[in-house]
């Protein structure tokens, strides 16, 4: 299977097969379920528990959203996405969405014409239906995934991994770039939108968090990072906070990596400097820079032609505390 | 984008940051159509007066290296990398002209005797 063919069929094939199977049941029998609808079983295939129905729509809805944008987003990524080419990124997503599909198909078919949810019933077939489709798609995920470019392994101690400028005595420097991720972008974007039937089935604070999470991703979507006598600076979209400020003090030094956004936790900011000493700002997988802090902690940040920077800081760096 | 100035070379620290930003648009970084940081922002990271950033601005504009969009701020024209790199060029030249004593009347023949 060739890249393209793996791209469409993991970005357009698979969510769209997903989404037919969950909306078309819906569409059909979604006005005949009860209010509240049954959703815990015991063993014996009776119901004893349940759940407002607009809950059970917002949750399942949730997965299957959030699962297949996982997948598009795999498959919308240029950049090679580690070892195994996008394969783990595309599973979780489509086991996801699978998982979501299934347990919405189910209850669908078991409980479309039933009055009360405690007469809701749900035998053992169903439950592997919703494992096998979960799995079903996963393992396709997981095939086309693997058909996407993957990264050679890259040795991250290179000899000339880090560069130092030779800075004159009465020489200044700064450094400045701009990065801007479109899918990030978009993907805020879509959060926000997807609040929208959410606020309708279950109410604004539901969809609350889903504004913050779009909001935020797409402030981290464009940044500004600049690198100076003061240290290292990141500005995040059009709010001038939250930001990030590293002290040029603080820093111990600074190396040219290759980030594979696998290994820092995927895209966006990741971490924190804070709490979980280390944070790494992460807009593509490839070139960046890493720094190594005086107190142990680490910041990396994805950025196009690292050299400069991480040249300038060094060079900073060593002037401080020289 | 690298920026690095001399601050007790001979040439005027304005100078100095348009000719690194001529030679960085040249080499496509930044490129075309993307917006420069702040005048303010990049003053600060020098340690230079915010005016010294804007005459260099000032200066690429002239040479139609960057223009301000509303809403948008600088940013860096279509025309400008080989634009840049030409200007750079003609930095160069006058500078080394000067170097060796010539008179400003004596590199426009320089110039013209080409053309």
């Amino acid at each position: 299977m060739n890249e393209r063919t793996a791209r469409l069929a993991l970005g357009l094939g698979l969510p769209a097969a997903l989404m037919a199977l969950a909306g078309i049941p819906l569409l059909v029998f979604g006005g005949d379920l009860p209010n509240p609808v049954a959703t815990h079983f015991e063993l014996s295939g009776r119901s004893d528990g349940s759940m407002a129905l607009g809950g059970f729509f917002f949750m399942t809805g949730l997965m299957i959203i959030v699962g297949l944008a996982g997948c598009v987003t795999v498959a919308l990524v240029r950049r090679p996405l580690g070892p195994t080419g996008g394969a783990l990124g595309a599973f979780a997503g489509a086991f996801l969405a699978g998982l979501g599909t299934g347990i919405l198909t189910a209850t669908v078919f078991t409980q479309h014409g039933i009055e009360q949810w405690q007469e809701a019933r749900l035998p053992f077939l169903w439950i592997a239906w919703v494992v096998g489709l979960a799995l079903v798609a996963g393992g396709a995920a997981t095939r086309l995934g693997a058909s996407l470019p993957s990264a050679t392994a890259v040795t991250t101690g290179a000899p000339d991994a880090s560069p130092t400028l030779d800075l004159a005595p009465g020489e200044r420097a700064v450094w400045s770039t701009n990065m801007r991720s479109a899918w990030l972008f978009h993907l805020g974007l879509g959060l926000i939108l997807v609040a929208i039937p959410v606020t309708i089935f279950t109410g604004a604070w539901a969809a609350t968090g889903l504004v913050v999470a779009g909001l935020a991703t797409m402030n981290v979507a464009s940044v500004q990072v600049r690198a100076d006598r003061s240290g290292l600076h990141v500005r995040y979209g059009k709010l001038p906070w939250p930001r990030t400020d590293v002290a040029i003090g603080r820093i111990g030094s600074a190396r040219v990596i290759d980030v594979k956004p696998s290994e820092w936790g995927g895209w966006g900011y990741r971490g924190s400097l804070r709490l979980m000493r280390h944070a790494a700002l992460v807009l593509r997988g490839g070139p960046g820079m890493r720094l190594d802090l005086t107190d142990g902690r680490v910041f990396v940040v994805t950025v196009d032609q690292p050299e400069e920077p991480v040249a300038l800081l060094n060079a900073l760096s060593a002037r401080q505390g020289a | 984008m690298l920026i690095r100035v001399e601050t007790d070379s001979g040439t005027p620290l304005h100078a100095q940051i348009a000719g690194q930003m001529r030679r960085a648009i040249a080499s496509g970084d930044p490129a075309p159509g993307q917006k420069l940081p702040a005048a303010r922002t990049l003053a600060e990271g020098l340690g230079v007066n915010v005016h010294t950033l804007l005459r260099a601005f000032q200066s690429l504009r002239d040479e139609g290296l960057l223009e301000v969009r509303r809403g948008r701020g600088t940013i860096v024209t279509g025309a400008a990398p080989p634009l840049a790199r030409l200007n750079a060029l003609a930095q160069d030249l006058v500078a080394e002209a000067r170097r060796s004593g010539m008179a400003d009347m004596e590199i426009r023949r320089l110039l013209e005797v080409q053309l």
